[in-house]
């Protein structure tokens, strides 16, 4: 699962660099990724130009994590990475 | 649409670390996906290759035979056998990978392949091949050369572009280029999943073991592990969207998987070794003339029984092209016999057959051939040994021949065999090590980093366990029961009982050897062995099995060590040579010992078991000593064959068969089946078998998951009995007596039943040099060096402490008692031996503590071992203060030396040490207390309510007992009960405790002293005592200082001061 990194931040902690945000997916129906809302926008997927799986990992602890990663390439041409937490369904940009 | 795939790289566990399903996993798992067929490619290794194959196959899977090489450099190759050509070549570099290499780190030259390529399909590799890697790395050009280079090796047809896609992060670019690649330079590509598992649940599994090899928590080895759980076995439907755009790879996983026609399990192409013999002789007559030359010998002139048996024994060889095996073995005993006499135990002038330097065991020992050839010590024709069981008429199974040596004549002898055949002929047979519950432990323990004292404490307490009850084993200790809900536990928990009995490496089986007319590596890969000089090859004996090839056992028998040790200082400090093949074997003094039961040390019959049955079944003559041996077996035990037999024999039951077409059969053993010969003897004589599906039966019933085989078997058996006029009833019950516990073959049982007599006549004429022989081959049989002792001294040999002065490295005669050698103490080993004794020789005896430390410069731990262990009584004092005198004089090695100057005036005042802290130390150091045995220090303290061995004897049939000792043996057979043995300085107790009560003590059993409170049983002339209650030292004293009565039954309250 990943650790609500917001959370983190209200309690004044460093928050890192390139920690996972939550972020809204529009989901085709194969489940892979269509769209991306950044900031008050939605932005199209022109193509996915990589998807890796990372995890089953940490299993052995309570952090388990999952991940379906996604690389997009938005429509303006600019590459964007999220991940889809597999144990939640949940999706996060991998971005700051 | 999907075109069907093939899984061409696939790990199995076999790949030691880097696979966590067992074969017979992916076999089902391919069976389920529809595979046509599956290629099983190793890491280095063809280990289960044949085995895989034939499962394979019985499943109705093709087996592809492969491997995963590392080449030099460290990146992989993907190697598939096309072709018998190309499983040759396989073998020859994955033998030249570890031979030419590090034997733990295997690499080949990729120059070997322009010899060794033929036959071969390649793929190239997964990530960690060399020309992904350069592809990965953007380095083109150099892959492309490398790509061509492959090409030139293997043929243009023969290399594919593997292309493995695991969903890892670089994948999908890596293998864009490897595409544009394979187009560039024509080359066809082929699709991989690159398994290491079945299911991908069982990715845990596999990144424990990746992280057990790298020597890292799992949480340290994230660099080592692979990213995600995509590498198990995928159907074609998961398979093909992962290859939109390159379709062709899987296509050319099913035309890859229908070019490799080579099938292990048929075209290996062994044969029977011949062997060389001189003009105008074939193979058979060579080895007749050396028989009839033999006899002559033996027996004055080749009577007509010997050329009758020999006529018979010559045609079932020529039948089954034997002799030139049979040749070798001639050859391979000669150079033993050679090595026998360079080590000085025996002349040239004696003739081989007369004094053979090995003994053999086994169903060969029924040849008469091998009497005469010098393979073994027993004159069938005097027992009346059947051939059937070893050679018979229609021989399915290759027969094995074993043979017994002294140790340093097996150590000698396997080198020479090597040299004189070369390691392309002759390697050992290999074993496979497997993960037993405390590596479990262990292994896992560190991965999921628990606390290493209670992961080393709960390993050691679950020695004998089962992993796969793990769960069961915690919850049965109380320190480790509250463990089993832990959340830091859970995960060792779930992965402990699939990593049980997993195989971790490959070493040497205990001696087997083959040797092979035809390049051994050609057929299987050979690798160097731990100790230098030998090569393994990588099948167990089971494979070598399988494979049909003539196996040779050189085995070490510590027994033989002990007689030749005996017999070398007999004839020395007699001045005469003994032969024990010409001592008394009607000795009726003997006999009388043996049924007395006073066996500790003596070959076969020295166990607790043997000890109980010794007395029932008072053994007179040479059969009988083959009877002894052989009826303490788990076959006999499984259908109570000793109780029978020994009735029967004591004639209070009737000897009575299940059908008289049995009595052929079992005549000769009262009716009951004591030998394996005898399983297969049943089923010729009551339902028609021939002696070669009579024995593949008696096979069948050893083999794991036989339930099919087993009713197969049963129904022929009970039809053919039928047709004898068996009833299915009757034919039940014989069959009945069939299992699968192990039984000697009675040609084995007598070769035994010899060995243990004259043992048995050595410790009872000449017990000094019996126990000399005895704790210099330690460690060996079935007792420790305790237990020897106070058997020794109990007949009047006195055990002297280890000496600076006087010992050699091992123990030796000194007047009439035993001076144990420096090498008994622990942390003195060969090296450090040699030099105590090689600076005495030398320089003289050692005047003083600090002469022996400047002259010797031990180190710190040995002096203080040597110490503990008396050997440096003579320079007097307390054992604390020359412990105290080391400690001032020490100067670590590197700094300077011990200087021999005066230490009195540092010496301080120390409390002497007790008898008791003197042999608790020497316990510790050597396994033995010298002067006594400590149970006598405590038998003041315990007071007379304990009853002592010696007057066991005296006690009525179920009277209430009390006794004390130390726990020297635990036994646990088929059967309910529970064996321990008691040592209490005057003899040995046998306790018998059923499951509960063992269950309720078992953590008491495992501490040096125990208390036990039982009720004693008399049966056939044996003593036992049924245990009710065990306590510890700690119990007993703890209640002396409170002193509390509680309340309960009598029989409680009689135990109850003792133990609550």
């Amino acid at each position: 699962m990943v650790t609500d990194s917001r959370a983190a931040s209200s309690d004044g902690a460093v928050r890192p660099v390139d920690a996972p945000a939550p972020v809204k997916v529009r989901e085709g129906s194969n489940g892979k990724p269509q769209a991306v809302r950044i900031g008050r926008r939605w932005h199209k997927a022109v193509s996915i130009t990589n998807r890796w799986h990372l995890g089953p990992d940490e299993w052995w602890t309570e952090h388990q994590l999952d991940r379906l990663y996604f690389t997009l390439r938005l429509e303006e041409g600019r590459p964007f990475t999220v991940f889809q937490d597999l144990l939640t369904s949940q999706w996060y940009s991998q971005r700051a | 649409m999907t075109t069907g795939y093939v899984e061409l790289h696939c790990h199995s566990a076999y790949s030691f670390q880097e696979g966590a399903s067992w074969p017979h996993e992916l076999l089902l798992r391919a069976k389920e996906l529809g595979y046509p067929a599956l290629a099983l490619t190793d890491h280095d290794n063809l280990a289960i290759a044949l085995d895989f194959a034939h499962s394979a196959k019985s499943m109705g899977i093709r087996p592809i035979t492969g491997a995963e090489v590392t080449l030099q450099g460290g990146h992989h190759l993907t190697l598939l056998a096309e072709t018998a050509k190309g499983y040759a070549n396989l073998c020859k570099l994955l033998s030249y990978a570890h031979v030419k290499g590090d034997r733990r780190a295997p690499a080949i030259d990729p120059d070997w392949f322009g010899e060794h390529g033929e036959g071969l399909i390649v793929l190239t590799g997964c990530a960690h091949g060399l020309v992904p890697s350069l592809a990965a790395q953007g380095r083109m050009r150099q892959a492309a050369a490398t790509l061509r280079q492959y090409l030139d090796w293997f043929g243009s047809g023969s290399v594919f572009v593997e292309l493995s896609q695991n969903l890892a992060e670089q994948d999908r670019s890596r293998n864009r280029r490897l595409h544009g690649l394979a187009r560039e330079l024509g080359v066809p590509i082929v699709a991989t999943n690159n398994v290491h598992y079945h299911v991908p649940e069982r990715h845990r599994l596999h990144d424990a073991l990746v992280a057990v090899k790298s020597l890292k928590s799992l949480s340290e080895s994230h660099r080592e592990r692979r990213a995600n759980n995509e590498f198990y076995l995928k159907s074609a439907e998961q398979m093909t969207p992962l290859f939109t755009g390159a379709e062709d790879a899987l296509a050319n996983t099913l035309r890859i998987a229908e070019r490799c026609t080579f099938d292990l399990t048929a075209d290996m192409g062994y044969q029977f070794p011949s062997y060389p013999v001189p003009d105008g002789y074939t193979e058979l007559s060579c080895l007749r003339r050396v028989c009839d030359e033999a006899a002559v010998r033996k027996y004055g002139r080749i009577t007509r029984q010997v050329q009758e048996r020999l006529d018979e024994e010559f045609r079932r060889m020529g039948k089954h092209g034997l002799a030139g095996f049979f040749l070798l073995y001639y050859e391979i005993i000669q150079l033993a016999r050679q090595v026998m006499i360079d080590l000085g135990h025996g002349d040239a002038e004696t003739p081989l057959e007369a004094n053979p330097p090995g003994r053999g065991r086994g169903s060969s020992v029924a040849m008469l051939t091998g009497y005469l050839t010098g393979i073994s010590h027993i004159d069938p024709l005097t027992y009346d040994l059947g051939l059937d069981r070893f050679l018979p008429e229609d021989m399915g199974a290759v027969p094995d021949i074993d043979l017994d040596f002294p140790r340093d004549i097996r150590e000698e002898l396997i080198k020479r065999v090597h040299h004189r055949f070369g390691w392309e002929h002759a390697a050992l047979v290999g074993a496979i090590t497997t993960y037993q519950a405390h590596g479990v432990v262990r292994a896992l323990g560190k991965a999921l980093a628990l606390p290493p004292d209670l992961v080393d404490r709960l390993a050691k307490r679950i020695d004998q366990g089962d992993a796969r009850h793990l769960r069961q084993e915690m919850e049965g200790l109380p320190e480790f029961k509250h463990l089993v809900d832990a959340p830091d536990w859970r995960a060792m928990l779930e992965l402990a009982p699939q990593m049980a009995d997993l195989p971790r490496g490959i070493q040497q089986h205990s001696g087997g050897m083959v040797i092979s007319t035809r390049v051994l590596t050609e057929m299987v890969p050979v690798m160097p062995g731990a100790i230098e000089g030998r090569y393994v090859m990588q099948w167990d004996k089971d494979a070598v099995d399988q494979a049909g090839m003539l196996k040779i056992d050189f085995l070490a028998l510590g027994t033989l060590s002990q007689m030749q040790e005996a017999v070398h200082l007999i004839e020395q400090r007699s001045g005469k040579a003994l032969d024990l093949s010409r001592i008394n074997f009607e000795d009726e003094s003997v006999y009388d010992m043996l049924a007395d039961s006073d066996t500790i040390g003596v070959f076969q019959v020295e166990s607790a078991a043997q000890m109980q049955t010794l007395p029932r079944l008072r053994p007179r003559n040479l059969m009988d000593m083959a009877y002894e041996v052989a009826c303490v077996r788990p076959g006999v035990g499984a259908i109570d064959g000793v109780t029978h037999f020994i009735h029967r024999r004591n004639e209070t039951e009737l000897v009575t068969y299940d059908h008289p077409l049995e009595k052929p059969a079992l005549e000769r053993t009262l009716g009951v089946i004591l030998y394996q010969d005898q399983v297969m003897e049943v089923a010729i004589h009551v339902a028609g078998f021939t002696a070669r599906e009579g024995d593949q039966m008696r096979r069948a019933f050893a083999k794991k998951n036989n339930e099919g085989l087993i009713r197969h078997w049963w129904e022929r058996f009970r039809d053919q009995a039928a047709a004898r006029g068996v009833t299915e009833e009757t034919a039940r019950k014989i069959f009945g007596k069939f299992n699968g516990g192990y039984q000697f073959p009675e040609a084995h049982a007598v070769a035994f039943g010899v060995t243990a007599f004259q043992m048995a006549w050595l410790k009872k004429y000449h017990p000094l040099e019996f126990f000399v022989g005895l704790l210099n081959a330690q460690p060996m049989g079935f007792w420790g060096e305790d237990v020897i002792r106070g058997d020794g001294g109990r007949r009047g040999i006195g055990l002297l402490h280890p000496h600076v002065n006087r010992s050699e490295a091992k123990a030796i005669i000194e007047g009439d008692a035993i001076r144990l050698g420096l090498l008994s103490v622990k942390n003195i080993g060969e090296e450090t031996a040699k030099i105590i004794l090689g600076e005495r020789q030398h320089g003289g005896p050692y005047a003083s503590l600090a002469g022996l430390m400047a002259r010797t410069k031990l180190r710190r731990e040995e002096l203080d071992s040597l110490a503990a262990a008396g050997a440096l009584d003579c320079f007097g004092g307390d054992r604390r203060a020359v412990l105290w005198e080391i400690g001032l004089r020490y100067r670590p090695l590197g700094g300077q030396g011990a200087l021999s100057l005066p230490s009195e005036q540092d010496t301080a005042t120390l409390p002497q040490q007790t008898r008791w802290e003197r042999m608790s130390d020497e316990y510790r150091m050597m396994g033995v207390t010298p002067d006594g045995h400590l149970m006598e220090e405590l038998r003041e303290e315990l007071g007379p309510r304990f009853t002592t061995s010696s007057q066991l004897s005296a006690l009525d049939e179920g009277a209430f007992v009390l006794v004390a000792g130390m726990v020297v043996r635990l036994q646990h057979p088929a059967a309910n009960a529970f064996f321990v043995t008691l040592d209490d300085g005057e003899g040995l107790i046998p306790l018998i405790l059923w499951p509960a009560v063992y269950e309720q003590y078992r953590g008491k059993l495992r501490e040096t002293f125990v208390l036990v409170a039982g009720r004693v049983s008399r049966k056939e002339g044996t003593v036992n005592i049924i245990v009710e209650h065990v306590g510890t030292l700690a119990d007993f004293r703890a209640k002396q200082r409170t002193r509390t009565e509680g309340p309960g039954t009598e029989r409680f309250q009689q135990a109850r001061p003792y133990f609550r």
